[in-house]
């Protein structure tokens, strides 16, 4: 039984290059790998610490876009002023994540590649269109996001890939709300989470709506009929209540624990209501209709 | 009070170890090590019920830094527990529970034990498993134990039906059906209990030094190290002066730290490799292998006449012990499960069988018993209050008993204060905000416990340069604060500033004998101590340490209640519950420490709480599957619920402070309360823990 | 491999596996304030600071700590002793073995939010999981520390 290897290269090619030798594990807060590590999970040679890489860290506003190193914590993404400026919602969602100590390490790019379908992020992530860039020695790629989360805990990165950035559209016409339901205990997963975003035209229509459920499903979904069912049409309760039905409809929960299957779709349809209702009430585009 | 005056109150009544928990300085057993420790780690079963064909131990063995791999065949054949003797140390020849000890590793370092107990293979040749009390006493079910009434201070009859541990029952089954059947008003309810665990946060741990058969030294996290010593000995073969255990701090025990746990393995691990062995648990196996709350399962049938005054009350209760019996201090189990202290039943009849499942076994957890079976009698009084048509609060003060009635099992305590104590909570409940479109509900259950003292303690005091006084005490601290209160106590009664009484713990060897802290007899037991102690310091002649060992029950029999009103409100949409307050009023005497006894009270709450709608081992097919304390939800300083305290003195307490215990007291009525106060906001009647919110939704969704 | 890193205020040199865990290490060095629970990050008893950010040390890689600045509660009843003081006058505690993380993320607290709230008290320290106080006597002794009492 040989030795575990740790190695901590100081840039993004540093890190390919490890990646592309094969058997090799990145870890950036290290939460994760370190639960795989103590449950005998993997059987990696070599642990490659990204936490020295320059260039993955930090948060860029360029070219209409937010772009979020892969290595910057949950807290770095709650307390940066362009986020809470430019996607409250977001900073809202990692401000909410498990506790202080969490946050302080676990990395927003740990989180993406995780693919757990109770996180906060991906949720918010999916409604404001972001997508990811992954690199290897073979090249660069970019994905969305709800592309690249493709089941349960699985996601599309390949062995030798380095989540680099999460990208996330800057548009200020739309407007984005994420909610959280615990049924228990508020320290814990989530039971439903959802993320909702559209842009509200002059005539108070809304336009490109997205309607994001997690924790109803193997992965976090998009509810595709929400956004047929809103697309140019005037917010009102039965709208609402519609487009909540048909995202209840659309998951695919799996019972466990204390929330069994009809309990969570049942949980969907309310709380899908209940934030778009919330988004309606929000101060939309500046001249617009009033709402109900 | 003024902050000089709140000042001087709280440094009268500061923790004597305080200081050194706040600073890190406190060593527990984990923290300790000794020249030439070795760490041992457990191959433990992977099936619920199987026989074992064999064991390979030779990967296990090749792992460098190994010492050796040991199963049954290397180890006392013994049979230990506390009160029924049915466990052995490791499995020989059959396992009865996912979780069972099947070999042990001794290792140079922590992390080899355990690479090298995952190597173990053991071949199991499967048994059916009973995993539920319903299969193991099912007609044809398969024994667990093959001769239950064989095994030393077993309570188990042969006759009885397969796979009970104990069964009893009281009063005359004739007579109750005959009251019951021409009562004005009748409920007849089934209530169930989950699996939980204590949730002590320091992991168990032992440190085992086998220097030669006369001398075995065991630091182990236990909060009765005397009745250790004894079951160390009894299954090990050894003389009980030979096994000499050590005083250890407590990281929280609440009922769970009474079992010997590696005790007994790492004894014989250090016999066998001549090197002192420490084991200290991973939490899952806390969580999964060591000795949890029974669950339990009851049909409450209770009437009453037309003025609402009871006239006949049946319990029927099965416990799921697991798969073995030894892990309370009796084999009898939980008796309080089945008792109604607190009201006048004209005619009670109960029933309790204790039942060997193949799960993991269970122990004693604050107010065993109480908490189960209070949750179900206090449900069922309620339930009958809305059959007919009384409210809850004066269906118990109709039925509280008064001081001079003996209770259902004929003990006359020395007051009965539940009334007063009852108008006294209404009478201090404030009101509470609750939020826009939520039900408001309100729900009262009440609870009470009475003893006589049993103490079985010793002390020794020692004169010390300067007027101090060192009192060697053979009490664990468990984390309540006892050596804080023995020193209170002494100060008190010696007539010396605390600050000049020392309080130390000593290795049993040193002092005679200690029943354990636990049972709430603590603090009674202490009082009777100490002004033994006082006047044998009294007495004394010379300078010579003062040692005394007070033993037997001490009059009178003292009592308390427990009042508890929880103020809940419930989202229609979600059936999510929020306890907006819980409100406790609890009658008092003397208050030794009012902090301490402050802090018994908000964790037994808290307890209560997280028991009635958080905690659950959730438990199926013989697995706990809340294996870790992410699954098992203990609840967290947001979940918390406002508490509000009422204490009501004027009670009668044990010895010259005058005191009553409080350490279980607070627990018990908070399921029932919240049950009762969710029917209530919602007219949603929820006979099983926890109460959660999709089991509300369901009632919720079935009414609309 | 070897790490070197600031405890304590103090420098330290150690070999490390790579995946040891952060609390391992430190106990090891004999700093055994800091304790192990749950294991996985939840309860807060191994509650440690890393370049002063609150961190469970049973998920944390020791190698990661290479550079850093580390400190435990043991430093910290040197480096802030009111922390104990509220602790100990206030009765924060029972049995004590959550106590040097609650002390730990008190530290944390007072940094980020000085004049936070009992409820905002009660929201950053609810990754700390007490079983024993119910949580009252810890809130009051935090807010006594935040008051500069």
């Amino acid at each position: 039984m040989s030795e575990l290897g740790f190695v901590a290269p100081a840039t993004i090619d540093g890190a390919l290059a490890e990646l592309a030798a094969g058997g090799a594990l990145a870890l950036a807060g290290g939460t994760s790998v370190a639960l795989l590590l103590k449950n005998q999970l993997t059987e990696t040679d070599r642990l490659v610490y990204l936490g020295r890489i320059p260039d993955l860290a930090g948060i860029r506003e360029e070219d209409r876009q937010l772009r979020i190193g892969a290595t910057v914590t949950l807290r770095e993404l709650a307390t940066a002023s362009s986020v809470r400026a430019r996607l409250p919602a977001l900073a809202e969602a990692a401000g909410k994540v498990g506790n202080p100590r969490i946050r302080a390490v676990a990395t927003v790019g740990g989180g993406v590649i995780h693919g757990d379908p109770r996180q906060d992020l991906p949720p918010v992530l999916l409604a404001a269109g972001a997508s990811v860039r992954l690199v290897s020695k073979r090249g660069t790629r970019e994905m969305e996001l709800g592309r690249f989360l493709r089941g349960f805990f699985e996601t599309a990165i390949e062995p030798d890939e380095l989540l680099t950035e999460v990208l996330v559209p800057l548009d200020p016409a739309v407007r984005c709300r994420y909610t959280r339901f615990n049924a228990g205990s508020e320290d814990d997963y989530p039971t439903v989470t959802v993320a909702v975003s559209w842009r509200l035209r002059g005539d108070g229509a809304v336009t490109a709506a997205r309607v994001v459920v997690g924790g109803a499903a193997p992965t976090v979904q998009l509810a595709a009929g929400a956004a047929t069912l809103l697309e140019g049409a005037v917010p009102s309760p039965g709208l609402i209540a519609r487009v909540a039905a048909s995202a209840a409809a659309g998951c695919t929960p799996s019972g466990g624990g204390s929330s069994p299957a009809g309990y969570k779709r049942a949980m969907v349809e309310v709380w899908v209501r209940r934030a778009l209702t919330a988004l309606s009430a929000d101060g939309g585009v500046t001249g617009s209709a009033t709402r109900g | 009070m003024t902050v000089d005056q709140e000042a001087d109150t709280l440094s009268r009544y500061q923790r004597v170890d305080a200081r050194a928990k706040a600073t890190g300085a406190t060593r527990y057993v984990g923290d300790l090590s000794l020249p030439g420790l070795a760490h041992a780690a457990m191959a433990r079963s992977t099936v619920a019920h199987a026989r074992i064909r064999s064991i390979n131990v030779s990967a296990a063995r090749a792992v460098p830094g190994v010492i050796g791999v040991f199963t049954a065949a290397d180890v006392s054949a013994g049979l230990y527990g506390r009160g029924v003797a049915d466990a052995p140390i490791l499995a020989r020849d059959k396992v009865r529970f996912v979780g069972e000890r099947v070999a042990a590793v001794v290792a140079e370092t922590r992390r080899a034990a355990e690479q090298a107990a995952a190597l173990v293979e053991v071949d199991y040749d499967p048994l059916p498993s009973m995993t539920t009390v319903e299969q193991a006493l099912a007609p044809g079910a398969v024994p667990i134990h093959d001769e239950p009434w064989r095994y030393l201070r077993a309570a188990a009859r042969q006759g009885d039906p397969v796979n009970v541990v104990y069964r009893s029952e009281h009063g005359s089954a004739a007579e109750f059906e005959a009251a019951f059947a021409a009562a004005r008003f009748s409920v007849d309810r089934h209530y169930r209990t989950q699996g939980v665990h204590q949730g002590y946060l320091e992991p168990q741990a032992c440190i085992a030094a086998y220097d030669s058969p006369e001398s075995v030294r065991i630091w182990l996290t236990n909060k009765a190290p005397y009745t250790a010593r004894r079951m160390v000995a009894e299954c090990l073969g050894l003389e009980m002066t030979a096994v000499d255990v050590q005083p250890v701090p407590l990281g929280g025990d609440f009922g769970g730290k009474g079992s010997p746990q590696d005790a007994l393995i790492c004894v014989e691990l250090s016999r066998l490799t001549g090197r002192p062995v420490k084991s200290v648990l991973r939490y899952v196996e806390d969580l999964t292998a060591t000795n949890p709350r029974h669950p339990a399962q009851f049909r409450v049938r209770v009437a009453c006449d037309e003025a609402g005054r009871l006239v006949a009350a049946a319990i029927s209760c099965q416990l799921n012990s697991g798969a073995y019996g030894g892990f309370t201090p009796n084999a009898t189990g939980p008796r309080h499960v089945v008792e109604v202290p607190s009201y006048r039943v004209p005619v009670l009849w109960t029933e309790m069988t204790r039942v060997y499942t193949n799960t993991v076994p269970r122990g004693n957890m604050r107010a065993p018993g109480a908490v189960q079976g209070t949750f179900a009698f206090e449900s069922a009084l309620d339930e009958l209050a809305a059959e007919a048509g009384i409210d809850a609060v004066e269906i118990r003060r109709r039925n509280l008993l008064r001081t001079g009635e003996a209770d259902s099992a004929g003990h006359t305590w020395a007051e009965h204060r539940g009334i007063e104590v009852l108008d006294a909570a209404l009478a201090a409940l404030e009101p509470v905000a609750v939020p826009a479109g939520w039900h408001y509900g309100r729900g009262v259950a009440i609870y009470s416990r009475s003893n006589i003292t049993l103490v079985n303690m010793s002390l020794r005091l020692t004169p010390v340069a300067g007027d101090r006084i060192r009192a060697e005490t053979t009490l664990t601290e468990t984390g309540t604060g006892n050596h804080t209160i023995l020193r209170q106590l002494l100060a008190d009664q010696l007539g010396v500033p605390a600050a000049h009484v020392e309080v130390t713990g000593v290795p049993t060897s040193e002092l005679p004998d200690d029943l354990g802290a636990g049972a709430s007899r603590v603090t009674t037991g202490l009082a009777a101590l100490v002004d033994a102690a006082a006047k044998a310091w009294g007495n004394r002649s010379s300078d010579e340490p003062v040692a005394l060992h007070l033993d037997g029950p001490v009059e009178p029999r003292v009592g308390s209640y427990t009042v508890q009103i929880a103020q809940v409100a419930v989202d229609p949409a979600t059936g999510k519950l929020r306890v907006l307050g819980i409100h406790t009023a609890i009658d008092v005497a003397g208050v030794v420490n009012p902090v301490a006894h402050q802090l018994q009270i908000d964790g037994g709450v808290m307890m209560g709480f997280g028991y009635a709608c958080l905690e659950d081992l959730d438990e199926s097919d013989g697995q706990v599957w809340a294996a870790s304390l992410g699954e098992f939800k203990l609840p967290s300083a947001r979940d918390a619920p406002p508490m509000t305290t009422l204490l009501v003195p004027g009670g009668i307490g044990v010895g010259t402070a005058n005191v009553k215990s409080v350490g279980e007291s607070a627990t018990p009525p908070v399921a029932a309360a919240i049950a009762n106060a969710v029917f209530d906001a919602a007219r949603c009647r929820i006979r099983e823990l926890p109460i959660t919110a999709d089991r509300i939704f369901a009632v919720l969704r079935e009414q609309a | 491999m070897n790490i070197r890193f600031s405890l304590n205020g103090a420098e330290v040199e150690a070999g490390v596996a790579a995946d040891l865990m952060l609390v391992d290490l430190l106990r090891d060095l004999g700093a055994t304030g800091t304790k192990e629970g749950c294991g996985v990050g939840v309860c807060g008893l191994c509650t440690v600071l890393i370049d002063e950010r609150p961190v469970s040390s049973c998920i944390y890689l020791a190698p990661c700590v290479d550079g850093a600045q580390v400190w435990t509660v043991e430093g910290m009843a040197e480096r802030d002793p009111a922390i104990a003081e509220a602790f100990t006058r206030h009765q924060g505690m029972q049995c004590g073995i959550c106590t040097p993380g609650q002390v730990m993320s008190a530290y944390a607290l007072k940094r980020d939010h000085p004049a936070a709230s009992e409820e905002e008290i009660r929201a950053y320290m609810a990754g700390n999981l007490c079983r024993c106080t119910g949580y009252v006597s810890i809130v009051t002794a935090i807010m006594a520390y935040l008051a500069d009492e």
